[in-house]
């Protein structure tokens, strides 16, 4: 187990470091550099002298290594740089979006997870029967409806029954108001979430089917165990790890923020955060926020892993 | 015989396919005396394990269906039962060891946990079924029974594990059990130490065993009477010294054949029954045993033999499907 967790962990840091790295390249490999970012095309009309001192200013005429060492120094001193727009931190930036797309990610996760597996259970429990057709077509619309379709629905009904329209604006922080919160994050939740499922649905309906045809369920009914126990226990718990693997690649999916819901139910997380940097070309922030992104993505694949040990005894030796 | 503790009256148990219902128990009867020793004996693909997973109401559902008979344990018809019933039969009274000890325990539980399961599912306290587990896991020969039960399936052989399989199914004392080729999937040193767990722990605790195995030597140690299945069908039944001696249907006289004998006066050259088991598809007509039958006369390839008692002081409970007498036969 110690060997396994050791591994896991080193597998995890390399994994940081290459994401750190490709960041940094990819930034300096694209047109223009954060001079001519700041000045646009007013950078043309600089001096070889001015951009000479400006280049030092901002430490570009330092060789690419200790520019990557430098950066990398003052990201993990909790200083990601200043967003050039408006002025104020990329930290503070980050830990304004970061909470909500953490928010939106857990409730959204939680509701596919909890529909999907109970959907995929009882459509796997009596395959090809009318429940599983059920279930069939549910995972089929899920998957096969955009989000931005289940997403106007879900505002079209809102505003209609309740005259209630999303604006960023009035985004209301769980801690100051939890009730108010929760009823803003709830519907983009729910659209995620019915997509989420479908997935989940069919990984679970599938792994369900499998596990149920093996020995030793049919050892568990012989024991005289109840049909409930032997399906919780012994069929779906040898289904668990496909079924950890795809809410694991989800949850870590939508700690990346998630630009369409975020833009039409006006919640100011990751999506829109990096998609304005994008656009207004704040090297910073998207530098930044890419990096915080993959650090997530990488805890989350490290409870992934955690999770699959705790499930199997065996994969503790590997 | 004692009263039975299991009785099968006419068990038929089809495989409903796309070409429709194939009949794979085709009016299965036996019965198994209090502490009786019953070898059920036939090829791979003769029906013994769907027979047997009838009887416990295992058979895959679907495409099995049991459509006719009875299973009568302790006076009730199993099958007339409630789930909730039947659940409390399984295991309890009527306990089976199936083939491949390495696929047949969970692989996420502790050992443990999945004997002490049994016995929680029927009722009794956590408590006792901690003790009962460590207990049961030393009397079946596990060393260090309490450290076992902490132990996962995979960290066992497949003869430990089949010995675990074992103590759950004697957890709580049946009166019945099915023990399935048990022994197919070991080495063979561990077989012979299965066998004889087997036949000690029948002994100490006074069950009944039904054999299934297509080892006629295990069968000759063993069991008291013999059961042969071929088809689908009980073919020959009868106290297993007499079969061994007499064999009163070709198939079985076959079978008896195909067993190398190395020494003494019974050497002979090694005879195999030439062909395969029908493919429960296409049953042939009549005897399922006629196109691999060297004794086959008209008759056979129209009409099915029924089980008739065979005569003679010394055969008695000796029953037979075969319209030929022994006396006729060509080889």
């Amino acid at each position: 187990m110690r060997l396994y967790l050791v591994r896991r962990l080193t597998g995890s840091l390399v994994t940081l470091i290459g994401v750190a790295v490709l960041v940094f390249l990819l930034l300096r490999v694209l047109p223009g550099d954060e001079i001519t970012a700041r000045f646009g095309i007013e950078s043309g009309s600089l001096t070889p002298a001015q951009r000479e001192s400006l280049e030092r200013y901002y430490g570009l005429d330092q060789p690419l290594v200790v520019q990557f060492f430098t950066w990398l120094g003052s990201v993990l001193t909790g200083n990601f740089g200043i967003s050039v727009t408006s002025g104020s931190s990329v930290a503070r930036l980050i830990g304004r979006a970061l909470p909500v797309t953490i928010e939106l990610a857990v409730l959204s996760t939680l509701i596919g997870a909890v529909l999907g597996v109970s959907v995929g259970v009882m459509a796997a429990s009596n395959p090809n029967g009318f429940r599983d057709g059920a279930g069939q077509t549910f995972g089929l619309l899920g998957l096969g409806i955009p989000n931005f379709v289940i997403a106007s629905a879900i505002i079209a009904f809102l505003a209609q029954r309740f005259g209630y329209f999303p604006a960023a604006a009035s985004y209301v922080d769980f801690w100051e108001d939890p009730l108010i919160n929760l009823q803003q994050q709830l519907y983009p939740a729910l659209t995620l979430g019915v997509a989420l499922a479908a997935a989940t649905m069919r990984t679970t309906r599938s792994a369900f089917i499998e596990a149920a045809s093996q020995d030793f369920v049919r050892t568990a009914r012989g024991k005289g165990l109840s049909a409930r126990r032997v399906k919780w226990r012994h069929v779906l718990g040898n289904s668990l790890t496909p079924i950890v693997t795809i809410v694991g690649i989800q949850f870590g999916y939508l700690l990346g923020g998630t630009i369409i819901v975020e833009e039409i139910f006006a919640l100011p997380g990751m999506g829109r955060l990096v998609l304005t940097g994008i656009s207004q070309r704040e090297y910073a922030v998207v530098q930044s926020s890419v990096l915080v992104i993959a650090a997530l993505f990488v805890v989350v694949n490290l409870l992934v892993d955690l999770a699959y040990a705790r499930i199997d005894p065996r994969v503790r030796l590997t | 015989m004692s009263a039975p503790v299991l009785e099968v009256r006419d068990l038929t148990t089809v495989l409903n396919l796309a070409q429709g219902p194939v009949e794979v128990v085709r009016g299965v009867s036996l019965d198994v005396g209090a502490g009786e020793t019953v070898g059920l004996v036939g090829e791979s693909g003769c029906g013994k394990t769907m027979a047997m997973l009838s009887v416990m109401g295992l058979h895959p559902q679907p495409p099995a269906e049991i459509v006719a008979g009875e299973v009568i344990v302790g006076g009730r018809d199993i099958r007339k039962l409630s789930e909730e019933e039947r659940r409390m039969v399984r295991g309890a009274q009527v306990a089976m060891v199936y083939q491949d000890p390495m696929t047949s325990l969970n692989p996420l539980m502790r050992i443990g946990d999945q004997i002490g399961e049994v016995l929680v599912a029927h009722g009794r306290s956590a408590d006792e079924a901690r003790n009962r587990t460590v207990e049961i896991l030393g009397q079946v020969g596990i060393p260090q029974p309490r450290r076992a039960a902490e132990s996962y399936p995979h960290e066992y052989s497949g003869g430990m594990r089949q010995r675990a399989m074992i103590a759950m199914a004697l957890a709580l004392h049946p009166q019945v059990l099915i023990a399935d080729e048990p022994t197919t999937a070991l080495d063979v040193t561990i077989q012979q130490q299965i066998i004889t767990l087997v036949t000690d722990l029948q002994q100490a605790m006074g069950m009944a065993v039904i054999w299934v195995t297509h080892d006629l030597g295990v069968v000759a140690r063993v069991a008291e009477r013999i059961l042969v299945m071929y088809g689908g069908h009980i073919v020959e039944r009868g106290p297993t010294d007499q079969v061994f001696r007499d064999p009163e249907h070709p198939y079985t006289a076959g079978l008896l054949e195909s067993i190398p004998r190395v020494r003494g006066a019974e050497r002979h050259p090694l005879r195999q029954i030439p062909g395969a088991p029908p493919d429960p598809t296409h049953q042939p007509t009549g005897c399922p045993f006629h196109p691999r039958c060297p004794n086959a006369v008209e008759k056979c390839v129209s009409e099915m033999p029924p089980l008739t008692e065979r005569g003679g002081a010394d055969h008695a409970e000796h029953w037979a499907a075969c319209w030929v007498p022994p006396e006729e036969w060509v080889a």
